[in-house]
């Protein structure tokens, strides 16, 4: 079980509110949008196969954590179903989404360091800075 | 008539320790390399290295990863060296990872892929590591062999200096065409002998380029890889003029007399002699002496903590303590597990150049072989006396001290030390006269300057050490047992040398066994048992039994 941390919380708070202010999508939308940019991003440097195994096992952890997301699987190139029901199960999309990249990223850092994994994942979102305590 | 000029290569700096020397001053610019070797030979940190000191904005490093360590675990590796720039990631370097492409097994998706990565990022810097794994995906060795080609000739035309890293066994430089492409090979092998672990580099091709050929030894450590050279560049030391003739106090009063005033300055002295002589306490003086006038001095020990170098120097000597305080004194702890000796050495000479030092004491000499990986030792006298070499070319003075065993009769160092590595040999022996041992000094050698060739006692004192004055009346002291010279005017009437020599001992002793009086005198075999029958014959001697031996003594004059 992992917890992500404050700084890896509030980043992908402010990356949630960034793409939905975005529009285009819709806020059951968002968590999916948000793990496909990620694999576009990442996916050459740590290659498909390793995103599709860092999600999965997010994934794990994500459940664990919010037992109403029990539905959600991985698919391949960053894909997840079972958001439909998760968002029928009354979890608002952008929590869904917070709760996934979270752990995601979460991961991440425990796997390549806090400096590291945030340098990355600002590049994904470049203008996002996360809200100060 | 048209002068023909030569395209001129560009030598790229590696960024890699040690490792520019070896191939002749750089990496190539725009070579097509290969970097091989066995699992953990330091292939891919050698690559990253040299990636991550080479990008920059202006000329990225593009690291494409293939089959081998997964890029989350490279990433996650890579950090723990200090070459790692975080900064780097993702501008000035860029990893890409190609596991999907190559588990298509198409060399043409391969191809595909990195060509339009190397368009687009346009990189100084290419790595394929690992190439085998590409190499995998290939139907035949003619469709691998094309597609090295069409690779190197890309590289080349966009300008990019290319590693290709690669599991390889020197069995296949004869077959595998990637050998033949390639520009420059970088072979890293990794191999245990006995109980130690020794890594080794070699280049053993890199096209225009004047490489340093042999096997270097190198070390991975939280820095990344340092290469050791073979050979050191030649350093030739000029002399300055204030330095002509001009010798370094020992900081032992009577041994400067001895010669003509300490240790020539820029040479190196050897202390040669059996625990407990005061080697180290040599050691010692010579660099607070130095220090007294401001000179700059290393320690290098191995064995001894320094902390308990330095209390042992408070007890005996001068205490350097405070010309550490100074800054004047650095002590080098050189005791590791696998200690290499360029590794050592280097270590020396660095700190020599940090510190500008003029006077280095290695202390000692057998010790350091000691702490030497065993596969190491057989290296040991080529690399010293290089590196002594250089030492001196910086203008410092070295005095190493070395252990023996004293074995009396004999003199013989280490197999892997000879005395011919200094310019100075002192030599340090215990003697034994009647019954007591004293330590005993000669200057056997002083290659430029003269010396004094007497052998004289000294003794350590709480305030120094004190060279007393030659050793008068005895023979063969540095053997250890010294015999006692007749001269041939003090030549009893009617006997000759040797009856007149055993006669005077055994008036000295009072009585003796034949032993006894071979061992001072050094009449030996059939002589002694002659000269003493004729002692006896004569009626200088009586003989008596005791005990089952045959002893001898003095007669008392008739009359």
């Amino acid at each position: 079980m992992i917890e992500p941390r404050p700084s890896v919380t509030r980043f992908v708070a402010a990356v949630v509110r960034a793409e939905l202010a975005r529009g285009g999508a819709h806020d059951s939308d968002v968590a999916q949008r948000i793990l496909t940019r990620l694999c576009q991003a990442l996916g050459p440097l740590i290659g498909p196969a390793g995103f599709d195994v860092l999600l999965a096992r997010s994934l794990v952890f994500t459940r664990r954590a919010h037992p109403v997301l029990a539905g959600i699987t991985a698919g391949p190139r960053g894909t997840i179903t079972g958001l439909d029901e998760a968002a029928r199960a009354s979890i608002a999309g952008q929590e869904s989404a917070i709760a996934i990249a979270s752990h995601f990223s979460e991961l991440l850092v425990m796997l390549i360091g806090e400096d590291l994994a945030m340098r990355l994942l600002h590049n994904v979102w470049p203008g996002v800075e996360e809200e100060k305590k | 008539m048209t002068t023909r000029r030569n395209p001129t290569i560009g030598l790229l700096p590696s960024g890699v320790p040690g490792l520019d020397t070896v191939l002749g001053g750089g990496l190539p610019e725009y070579s097509f390399n290969l970097i091989a070797g066995g699992p953990g030979a330091g292939k891919t940190t050698l690559a990253q290295q040299i990636v991550f000191s080479r990008a920059s904005a202006e000329a990225p490093g593009l690291y494409f990863t293939v089959l081998g360590e997964p890029p989350l675990k490279m990433l996650r590796h890579v950090q723990q060296y200090s070459f790692f720039d975080k900064a780097k990631i993702g501008e000035a370097v860029r990893f890409v990872n190609l596991s999907a492409e190559a588990m298509e097994h198409d060399l043409g998706s391969i191809m595909k892929r990195m060509l339009a990565e190397i368009e687009e990022v346009q990189p100084g810097i290419v790595v394929v590591d690992s190439f085998r794994t590409v190499a995998h995906a290939s139907a035949s060795e003619a469709q691998l062999q094309e597609f090295m080609q069409r690779l190197a000739l890309h590289l080349t035309g966009w300008q990019a200096t290319t590693f290709l890293v690669g599991e390889y066994e020197s069995a296949e430089s004869h077959s595998n065409p990637i050998f033949t492409i390639a520009d420059g090979i970088i072979w890293l092998t990794q191999s245990i002998e006995r109980n130690a672990s020794v890594r080794r580099l070699q280049v053993t091709k890199m096209r225009a380029c004047a490489t340093m050929p042999g096997l270097h030894t190198f070390l991975i450590s939280s820095d990344g890889i340092r290469v050791f050279p073979r050979i050191l560049p030649r350093t030739e030391r000029r002399p300055r003029a204030h330095e002509k003739a001009k010798h370094a106090s020992t900081g032992v009063d009577g041994l400067d007399a001895m010669m003509s005033g300490g240790i020539p300055v820029g040479e190196s002295a050897l202390f040669v002699g059996p625990s407990g002589s005061g080697k180290s306490a040599f050691a010692r003086h010579f660099i607070a002496a130095g220090a007294e006038a401001g000179e700059p001095g290393i320690v290098a020990v191995f064995e001894e903590h320094p902390g308990e170098y330095l209390s042992r120097a408070s007890a005996f000597g001068p205490n350097l303590a405070s010309f550490i305080k100074r800054g004047l004194v650095e002590v080098l702890y050189l005791r590791s597990l696998d200690l290499t000796v360029d590794e050592a050495l280097a270590a020396v000479r660095l700190a020599v150049e940090r510190k500008k030092a003029q006077r280095v004491a290695i202390d000692s000499l057998s010790e350091f072989e000691l702490a030497l990986a065993p596969s190491y030792r057989d290296d040991f006298r080529e690399s010293l006396f290089r590196t002594i070499s250089a030492l001196n070319g910086l203008g410092a003075t070295v005095l190493m001290t070395v252990d023996i065993v004293q074995s009396f009769g004999e003199f013989g160092l280490s197999p892997h030390i000879t005395e011919f590595l200094a310019d100075v040999l002192v030599l340090q022996r215990y003697i034994e006269i009647e019954g007591t041992l004293e330590k005993v000094l000669a200057v056997v050698k002083m290659r430029t300057s003269r010396h004094d060739t007497s052998v004289r006692r000294y003794a350590i004192e709480s305030s120094g050490i004190v060279v007393g004055e030659p050793i008068h009346g005895y023979g063969g002291v540095l053997t250890g047992v010294p015999l006692v010279r007749v001269q041939g005017a003090a030549t009893l009437p009617g006997l000759t040398r040797d009856e007149t020599m055993i006669l005077r001992q055994l008036d000295e002793l009072g009585e003796a066994d034949a032993r006894a009086l071979s061992r001072r005198t050094g009449v030996k075999g059939s002589a002694l048992p002659l000269a003493l029958e004729r002692l006896r014959q004569l009626e200088y001697v009586n003989t008596l039994r005791r005990k089952g031996l045959t002893r001898y003594r003095t007669r008392t004059p008739k009359g």
